[in-house]
């Protein structure tokens, strides 16, 4: 059961604005690079605005729940340092590397800003990077280990704590296994 | 006296060195050179030729020969997306090439100056097409053939990364790093990449030390490295 003061929908408009999106019609908008991103979930499950306890478990009773929104993205005025090199990868076009690097899967972006937004870590934590495949890389610093995001639901990690594996990830929850791996 | 191994299939054991051999290991990087996508080929050469079994062979007509093991490899690096900013340091994914299409490095020793020079031209002109003046030569990551060749993760028997003498007509001291990839996981060729890089990040060379300056005036422009 959804509580009654923290509606699915004010818990996504909350979220919207803590992840500095900017919507089209906003006075403050550039228009020099907007990318949109269709934002949907549907889900059996407790759904994540429930009270949560450590490390994100919920604590709340399971229910059924949907819902999409439109997040659009300008690069340009993300404060967040992190977010915005994530942002700008969305501008390269294939041999970035000088030979025959992909061009990065808009997919992929949008996965690693999500992680980077839940896990409220910071441009000294993480540093974005790409594979020539066009999969999108946050490495922990202090070399702790990467992630690997190829838009497929999933994270690639090699950590130093946890050893390597691939874990799904629904965009709201960060899987256990990271956990340790992240700055405190 | 010849092995069993011999008299059962008419040739030496698959650990000898053989002009079978070197026709097997020249053909299957002549193939691997247009597999299309070219991004298949790490994983088509292992699968042809597994566990780096051509590496005692040269698979190039334009190579002086294998690959030792006391040679240095260097790998110019064009790309700002694969460089920490605050460190001034490659991250572990300028070694990605590796799982794709090949890491392509010149040979220490042989390379000349002006193969270099050509070579960084084109790929800075590449780059540059791509995203811009932010790219240019940042600087050299040199490793070491042996350190690439053991590198391999813990429950590993055997080598992740295999080094070949993939020569040119035009680039003699070409030569290429593939991680084995054929039915390998995503988790374990991330985890052998942290590892390689671990193994020879102290060894990057910034553009102005390289060579006295050979690649300076290739550098990303002032101001555009964002």
């Amino acid at each position: 059961m959804i509580p009654a003061t923290l509606t699915p929908a004010t818990h996504l408009a909350a979220f919207l604005a803590s992840a500095e999106l900017v919507a089209t019609t906003s006075l403050t908008a550039h228009d020099s690079v907007v990318v949109e991103e269709a934002l949907e979930r549907s889900f059996p499950g407790t759904p994540s605005w429930s009270p949560r306890g450590r490390y994100g478990r919920f604590l709340g009773e399971a229910t059924s729940v949907s819902e999409s929104a439109t997040l659009q993205i300008a690069h340009d005025r993300l404060v967040n340092p992190v977010l915005a090199e994530l942002a700008s990868f969305r501008e390269l076009q294939p041999g970035w590397d000088g030979e025959e690097a992909a061009k990065p899967s808009a997919a992929a972006i949008n996965e690693a800003a999500r992680f980077a937004r839940i896990a409220g870590i910071t441009e000294n934590d993480l540093e974005p990077t790409l594979h020539v495949d066009g999969s999108v890389i946050l490495e922990i610093a202090e070399d702790i280990g990467s992630l690997r995001f190829k838009g497929d639901g999933q994270i690639i990690y090699a950590l130093s704590e946890t050893g390597y594996g691939v874990v799904p990830f629904d965009g709201f929850t960060i899987p256990e296994v990271i956990w340790p791996a992240l700055p405190v | 006296m010849a092995s069993l191994f011999q008299k059962l299939f008419g040739r030496r054991s698959l650990s000898d060195p053989s002009m079978e051999d070197c026709t097997s290991c020249k053909a299957t990087f002549a193939t691997a050179r247009e597999a299309n996508p070219s991004s298949s080929r790490a994983a088509k050469i292992d699968e042809a030729q597994p566990v780096c079994r051509c590496q005692n062979y040269s698979v190039s007509e334009f190579s002086s020969g294998p690959v030792g093991s006391d040679e240095v490899l260097i790998r110019v690096l064009v790309a700002p997306q694969h460089m920490d900013k605050k460190k001034g340091l490659p991250k572990a994914a300028a070694l990605s090439d590796a799982e794709r299409s090949g890491l392509s490095v010149f040979r220490e020793h042989q390379a000349t100056d002006d193969e270099i020079r050509r070579v960084a031209e084109g790929l800075v002109k590449t780059a540059r097409a791509a995203q811009g003046d932010k790219a240019g030569v940042f600087g050299v990551l040199r490793m070491p053939c042996a350190t690439v060749r053991a590198c391999r993760a813990e429950a590993e028997d055997t080598p992740a990364y295999c080094v070949y003498d993939t020569a040119e007509k035009h680039i003699p001291s070409h030569a290429e790093t593939f991680q084995r990839v054929h039915g390998v996981d995503d988790g374990l060729r991330d985890e052998r990449r942290k590892l390689l890089y671990a193994a020879v990040k102290s060894e990057f060379v910034a553009v102005d030390k390289f060579r006295n300056g050979l690649l300076a005036d290739l550098a990303p422009k002032s101001g555009s490295n964002s």
